[in-house]
């Protein structure tokens, strides 16, 4: 007996809704950024979900671009956050508040 | 996979080799030696690429199974794109000189961004469009936080980075949900995945819209579409995901300002309209309308109000930037109908050009007033310009006037071809408001002007040595005149002509 299609798909929304909740409300960036991560792998349980389901590859193909575009991601964000954490030492976000008006 | 496919490919292979080549030329040779060199290797990818996209033609051709599509519209925008990432590489020589930052990366940069962009205007398949669209942002977060000494750069770096990263994540379900509707109800009915397409192509996803009765109101479909159209205005910095437009804009050096506004404008507004070709006189319920309208009468509203008052006048043109966005969705908005759809096409393509080259321009005279490497960024330092600086004065006047849409620049022409667009889509209120807007904005450029020309100031002569920015920003003044006032004559009728390629449709898979 298998899982249901519908599991699968309300456990990604759950798990998104998660990753929503920490982007909204953590003030350090590594934090924010690993909510973003949660989104990501949320989004890919729901295609390799549907992939499956329908019998497609598509799904799966697009989980492979996400993983390799949230690497490449993670390098550049890293190296912004490094950066500020050179000139401010501190790098929660409350502190990126040079730009406003 | 054949030389046919790699052509219609090949303006963005061409832009993304580019970048490497100028990336590992500058990293082989002396740092003194390669500056006019790496420009001109630069620029010379940036040229074959507008040829290569030019040969392609106006008749539309699929390639690399059917995940992108070329036709006239595509061409346009890929040639817009190289002629943006050319323009930037040209005028910012200089003021990379004077902030002392690494020129090498920066252009390998500017040209891999623009091959995203490419890559998103001309993707059929949404797996495309993201790999695209991460492409072209990944450039930008870097880009946006180049000046990494200061730490107003750094911050919107920053920013951009982490909002940009969210709305990743939001597209991407938009996708998956998309995919996984379009399938099951595919499958619920018994129809055939077209052959050679697939679930996430635009012509499959047009098929199920159009042939499945309810699909279009299905909740798991329109979620899908209202994440996939939200965060690309995202992307275009529509309101209300604005926010972070102005930070950036004002952060980044002039530049790199301008590239950022331009690029991501072209490139998420071309994509979208195809989203739009496909949802045209679909039953879609209210849904996708009532965001739409929101979406853009905000922004307008946001942006023109936002602007006035402001003290910077980079944050002023971020501002400016997210009302445009608006007029934009408002074009698109009327190519949801199906009567309206080919003036509302040529209307929105046509506001993209002008909008790029009043944006490009504008912040060239951004950086071209700029003195002891900095932009002349704060309102106050435009004070009595017309006296001390009649040129650059007249030239950022034509520019401004443009933005706020006055007879005689193309500004104003774009706003009447998006407005007529829309009065024939019945939107006749969207419109009002719209109008009420215009004059909001009214006042924030003509208080830049008032101040330029209509104050006194006692500040010093500016003697400005950035020849690469004047150029950039007095040619971009005098197209903005010459397509206000000749339109026809000027490049009206080549637009006409690429956009009458006829829109991807769900009938031609049959």
């Amino acid at each position: 007996m298998s899982i249901p299609l519908n599991y699968y798909i309300v456990l990604s929304m759950i798990l998104f809704s998660l990753g929503i909740a920490g982007v909204t409300t953590r003030r350090n960036p590594i934090l924010i950024f690993m909510s973003i991560e949660l989104m990501l792998n949320a989004v890919n349980l729901s295609l390799i979900a549907f992939g499956r389901y329908l019998g497609d590859a598509g799904g799966q193909m697009l989980t492979i671009f996400v993983m390799a575009v949230a690497a490449a991601e993670v390098s550049v964000g890293l190296g912004i956050l490094i950066a500020i954490f050179r000139t401010k030492d501190n790098v929660d976000v409350d502190v990126l508040n040079g730009l406003k008006g | 996979m054949n030389f046919g496919d790699i052509h219609a490919a090949g303006a963005p292979i061409l832009m993304a080799v580019g970048g490497c080549v100028v990336l590992l030329t500058d990293l082989a040779s002396k740092r003194s030696a390669t500056r006019k060199f790496g420009t001109f290797l630069a620029i010379l990818f940036c040229i074959a690429s507008m040829v290569c996209s030019y040969t392609l033609g106006g008749q539309l051709r699929t390639a690399f199974s059917n995940g992108i599509a070329v036709e006239g519209l595509v061409v346009t925008m890929q040639i817009l794109l190289a002629a943006i990432a050319a323009i930037t590489i040209v005028a910012s020589s200089e003021i990379l000189q004077s902030f002392h930052l690494p020129k090498g990366e920066y252009r390998a940069l500017i040209l891999l961004a623009s091959a995203g962009a490419m890559v998103l205007v001309q993707s059929l398949d949404l797996v495309n469009a993201f790999v695209g669209i991460e492409i072209m942002s990944v450039a930008f977060y870097v880009l946006a936080g180049y000046r990494r000494a200061q730490a107003a750069s750094e911050e919107a770096g920053a920013k951009y980075f982490l909002m940009g990263a969210f709305v990743s994540a939001i597209l991407l379900f938009g996708i998956a949900l998309i995919y996984g509707s379009v399938g099951l109800a595919m499958k619920a009915n018994g129809l055939e995945l077209p052959q050679g397409y697939s679930f996430t192509n635009i012509v499959t996803i047009s098929k199920a819209i159009h042939q499945v009765p309810g699909f279009g109101t299905s909740p798991l479909f329109l979620l899908g579409a209202v994440m996939l159209i939200g965060s690309l205005m995202f992307k275009a910095g529509v309101a209300p995901f604005h926010m972070v437009a102005p930070d950036v804009y004002q952060g980044a050096p002039a530049p790199i300002a301008g590239f950022l506004a331009t690029t991501s404008k072209v490139a998420a507004f071309t994509i979208l309209m195809r989203f739009f070709t496909i949802l045209a006189g679909a039953d879609t319920g209210a849904a996708i309308n009532v965001v739409v309208i929101g979406l853009a009468l905000l922004s307008i509203i946001v942006g023109n109000t936002g602007a006035a008052n402001q003290k910077s006048i980079k944050r002023l043109f971020g501002y400016s930037s997210v009302a445009h966005g608006g007029y934009i969705v408002l074009g698109l908005l009327a190519s949801l109908g199906t009567e309206s759809q080919a003036a509302a096409i040529t209307a929105v393509t046509f506001y993209i050009v002008a909008y790029a080259i009043t944006t490009i321009g504008s912040f060239a005279v951004v950086a071209w007033l700029g003195k002891d490497g900095e932009d002349a960024d704060a309102i106050s330092a435009y004070r009595g310009l017309g006296k001390r600086n009649l040129g650059a004065a007249i030239t950022l006047g034509i520019f401004l006037l443009s933005l706020s849409g006055i007879p005689l620049t193309v500004g104003f022409l774009t706003k009447l071809g998006v407005f007529m667009a829309l009065l024939s889509a019945g939107g006749t209120w969207v419109a009002v408001v719209a109008l009420i807007g215009s004059a909001i904005g009214l006042y924030a450029y003509l208080r830049v002007i008032s101040e330029m020309f209509f104050v006194d100031s006692t500040q010093q002569e500016t003697s400005s040595t950035d020849g690469a920015s004047k150029l950039v920003a007095v040619s971009a003044a005098t197209l903005v005149i010459v397509m206000g006032v000749f339109p026809s004559q000027a490049l009206l009728p080549s637009f006409e002509a690429s956009v009458t390629a006829p829109p991807v449709s769900g009938d031609e898979v049959k």
